[in-house]
């Protein structure tokens, strides 16, 4: 296991050095600069500039070669002290995350709960009553559901309990109150995708022998149900759920920009947007990394939940990828390792 | 060795457990963290975090909500607007901004000043009450320290500093800036005693002390600014000498202003506490928490003021006087159409301004580059509209009824319905081929300063402010120490190209005016020269004269071509009293402002 760790993390710091190099890259050949969207002038006021010559606002940072501002901006990843951003040289660039990404989690964390409560029973119920009314109006739903962006779910939660009823805030980040539209708006869309999912996952289940054999033994369909069947689908679950979780927390744009939310997200746009090269490459990295994060945690939670995935990883370091009998090699879309895992399940594309 | 079953079941046991319980750590941990943006500030300046009570004769919350505020040191340039709507209200320059005549200054810090016959040194006489928020009185030694801070070599940091040098020439000013001389002895801005402070100019400026009312000559409190170093923005142990101490900062959420006691005129000032949000979400939404009562006065609306002007608020809205003008830049290319002034001038007076100002209200019609917040504005040429005589120039330049001519773009970043109609207008009065091109801002910054080939020339579109609005500063601005090669100062394309490299390798200014050598139009060259020495001149009322001559020649060479103008727009609650937005990039005080809750 240990041995495991230690590989997984040589080729953690190996892929976020091309992440870095590659987004450094990527931003360069991006057109405008700071400097240069300073001074383009704008109809939001306080951005206009001097009538063609008076003091433009110039930033040095971004006139510098661009490998020297590669390896100024490493150097500060490593050191953990990447420096002031362009846009806010009174705040470093950790300091604004750090700021930012607790505000993220606390959106994060509930909306995966919710996510978790809402979706299990769902998928489940659909499961059990297959091409029945349940399943089908369930299915349907879901599959609106998720065609609907969340943004466009959070204008709809504003509309009507912001404007129409006026029991909750319009926007901001002032108390707890202000978290219920974010959070909902935020659950909905992986509350979709994780139902179905769950659904696929035990109608998987329910075909195999075991349950047969549990059936066959005198167990009660609720038993079997709940501990067997659920108890196995849910192992997969987990691969959906870490690059859920890790999304969330990583900040979603669209709503926290629309509901004023000073998370990872609206710092990131507003760094992109801006071309705050320090900010873009410091959340940039910063996302990696908890995505990284998330899916090693999914890996060992898999070695944990899963003792033939332990037994992969620590005898057969030549071949990662183990194959469960019978079952084929299916893709779910998912990052990294965690799709290699998923494979090792035998999970079902949804 | 593979565990055994015992371990295996044993770990999943744990593992499940120590997963929920890491997760249930996690949101604990996450509740607590979560930060929440209500205005519990420091902890050290006395916020009560409540409803603004009525302390001290002071009462009501002022919830406004503006663009993020990057940061907040004064003598840091770059800062938007609303950066400078916190900066005067925590600190206090010598001279201030008349609320009843905005034009005009009153005492700030000083409490009197004396001008030289020349029009070269200031002299401040510091008020007996006027103090820092811990209660040190305010002294002459402490704006030598500040002007000694602004004029620090690299204390823009990456960025440019703000104090405004080629207008406020102070006797070495530029030269202790750029490192020429470490001895600020020799820089003409000198504490004579404790509470007489004097400057010195190169020039006489007739607006020295409208700049030394704005936000680059504000005073930080030079004891604890050393003390804290880089942490002096930290609210906790705040001092400033403005009508506010800040009691909450963060970049990316807002700020909290409290009434500082200490400030000589604190009666003028009578609101209990000033919550800011920050806003990067666009107009909508600060549009909806305006209605629903959330904001008493919100700023960010620009982007989408139409969908202010036909809200149910729309009689809320407010609008400084204009000091910003929308207007079109020519951009360099290889097609000679634009180069031809006739052409220009065809295209600048067939826009029917009038049409475009009821399109882009709030702004207004703007038929000249010189907005009417400058005084003797409308003394200024300006532009007609003559249709007859535009398609009358077009087909002596060789374009009969657009016949012959390229397509001309407008390059934007943002949709703006009465560009459209400016563009419909030249298709239908000219019967050119005219394409509004509206794309990313990136690409646009880039696109704008391109020299471009035959197949693409126009104008880019922008938005830019006389700041501080005065005839003087305009022309300032029109004669510029470095060359350029687009907008009033086209330069031929090969030309372009050459000036183009120059620019973007930083080249000095000899050498960039070495290449612009003889290659303006006379009629750029004219209107330059006429500027700079109308700029020149001593006397008040001859120089004026010569600035509105100035500036009506660079308004008939027709490279810029005004559309629009327009000044700072603000939705206000009629609850909150006495506002007033002035033209100023500061937009507005709470001098005299009340909130009726």
């Amino acid at each position: 296991m240990l041995g495991y760790m230690a590989r997984r993390l040589v080729r953690m710091v190996l892929s976020l050095v091309a992440v870095s190099l590659i987004t450094f890259v990527l931003l360069q050949m991006v057109p405008g600069s700071f400097s240069e969207l300073s001074n383009a002038g704008s109809t939001i006021y306080g951005d206009v500039g001097m009538v063609d010559g008076g003091e433009a606002a110039v930033n040095q940072g971004d006139q510098r070669p661009a490998w020297q501002q590669y390896l100024s901006f490493m150097k500060g990843l490593v050191t953990w002290d990447m420096g002031p951003t362009y846009k806010y040289p009174q705040a470093s660039v950790e300091e604004l995350i750090g700021e930012a990404f607790p505000v993220s989690l606390t959106l994060a964390i509930p909306a995966t709960l919710l996510t978790l409560v809402i979706a299990i029973p769902i998928g489940m119920l659909a499961a059990v009553k297959k091409d029945k009314l349940a399943d089908y109006g369930s299915l349907f739903t879901l599959t609106t559901i998720q065609a609907l962006p969340g943004y466009l779910f959070a204008l709809l939660l504003v509309l009507i309990f912001s404007v129409g009823l006026n029991v909750l805030p319009v926007r901001g980040w002032k108390g707890p109150e202000y978290m219920i539209i974010p959070v909902i708006a935020l659950a909905v869309q992986p509350t979709a995708v994780l139902a179905r999912y769950v659904r696929s996952s035990m109608l998987e289940a329910l075909r195999d022998e075991y349950v047969v054999a549990a059936l066959a033994k005198g167990g009660t369909q609720r038993t079997v149900l709940i501990r067997h069947v659920l108890r196995n689908s849910m192992i997969p679950l987990v691969t959906v759920v870490g690059p859920i979780f890790a999304g969330l927390a990583t900040g979603t744009v669209f709503v926290e920009v629309l509901l004023g939310i000073p998370g990872l997200g609206r710092l990131f746009s507003s760094a992109a947007r801006q071309r705050d090269m320090p900010l873009l490459m410091g959340a940039t990295m910063f996302f990696a990394i908890i995505l990284m994060v998330m899916n090693l945690l999914v890996d060992i939670a898999y070695g944990l939940l899963d003792p033939r995935i332990r037994l992969e990883q620590s005898g057969n370091k030549g071949s990662r990828r183990a194959k469960r009998p019978g079952q084929p090699k299916v893709s779910t879309g998912m990052s990294t390792d965690s799709t290699e895992t998923v494979v090792a399940i035998g999970g079902t594309r949804v | 060795m593979n565990p055994g079953p015992e371990t295996i079941t044993k770990g999943v046991t744990l593992g499940r457990r120590s997963l929920l319980a890491a997760s249930m750590a996690t949101a604990a941990v996450a509740a607590t963290a979560c930060g929440f943006d209500n205005g519990g500030g420091n902890g050290g300046n006395g916020g009560d975090g409540g409803n603004g009570g009525n302390e001290g004769g002071k009462s009501g919350t002022l919830k406004q909500s503006m663009m993020p505020v990057a940061f907040l040191d004064p003598h840091r340039s770059g800062n938007s607007s609303f950066g400078q709507i916190i900066q005067i209200g925590l600190w206090e320059g010598l001279v201030v901004i008349d609320v009843d005549d905005p034009s005009q200054v009153v005492g700030g810090v000083a409490e009197s000043w004396d001008v030289s016959d020349d029009g070269l040194t200031y002299t401040f006489h510091l008020r007996d009450n006027a103090k820092w928020s811990n209660g040190d009185p305010v002294t002459a030694e402490d704006f030598e320290w500040n002007f000694k801070r602004a004029l620090t070599p690299g204390i823009g940091g990456e960025g440019t500093p703000s104090f405004p040098i080629t207008s406020l020439t102070v006797v070495g000013g530029l030269e202790y800036r750029e490192g020429a001389t470490d001895d600020f002895s020799t820089v003409g801005a000198k504490a004579v005693d404790e509470k007489t402070f004097e400057v010195t100019l190169e020039q006489p400026n007739p607006d020295a002390l409208i700049e030394f009312a704005q936000y680059s000559c504000l005073p930080l409190h030079p004891a604890s600014t050393e003390e804290k170093g880089d942490a002096w923005l930290d609210p906790d142990g705040w001092v400033s000498n403005g009508p506010y101490i800040l009691d909450s900062f963060r970049v990316n959420q807002g700020a909290t202003l409290l009434p500082n006691e200490e400030y000589w005129d604190t009666d003028s000032y009578h609101i209990a506490r000033w919550e800011i949000t920050f806003n990067d979400g666009g107009t909508t939404a600060d549009l909806l928490a305006y209605q629903q009562g959330d904001l008493h006065i919100t700023g960010r609306i620009e982007d989408d003021l139409e969908a202010v002007t036909t809200s149910d608020v729309a009689d809320e809205l407010v609008t400084s006087p204009t000091n910003q003008i929308r207007q079109l830049n020519v951009m360099a290319s290889e097609n000679p159409f634009l180069y031809d002034i006739r052409v220009r001038e065809a295209l600048a007076i067939s826009i029917d301004r009038e049409t475009l100002g009821d399109i882009g209200k709030p702004a207004i019609a703007g038929p000249s580059l010189v907005p009417n917040a400058i005084v003797d504005y409308e003394k200024v040429f300006q532009i007609p509209y003559d249709v007859d005589r535009a398609k009358s120039l077009l087909a002596e330049a060789g374009f009969p009824d657009g016949k012959g001519a390229p397509t001309v773009y407008l390059l934007d970043y943002m949709n703006a319905p009465w560009t459209e109609a400016l563009a419909k207008g030249w298709r239908d009065n000219l019967g050119l081929d005219v394409r509004y091109d509206v794309t990313e801002i990136g690409v646009y910054s880039d696109k704008r300063t391109q020299v471009h080939g035959d197949d693409y020339c126009g104008f880019f579109m922008n938005n830019v402010a006389v700041s501080p609005p005065t005839m003087y500063k305009f022309v300032l601005g029109k004669v510029p120490a470095a060359p350029n090669y687009y907008g009033s100062m086209l330069l031929p394309p090969d030309v372009a190209k050459e000036m183009k490299e120059a620019v973007d390798n930083q080249a000095s200014v000899e050498d960039r005016l070495k290449i612009a050598e003889g290659h303006y139009d006379k009629e750029f060259e004219e209107a330059r020269d006429a500027g700079a020495a109308a700029l020149a001149i001593e006397d008040d009322a001859e120089r004026q004269a010569a600035l509105i001559e100035a500036a009506s020649m660079f308004n008939q060479y027709y490279t810029i071509i005004p559309a629009l103008w327009g000044g700072y727009n603000l939705l206000v609650k009629p609850v909150v009293k006495n506002l007033k937005p002035w033209m100023y990039s500061s937009v507005m005080t709470t001098k005299n402002v009340t909130v009726e809750e």
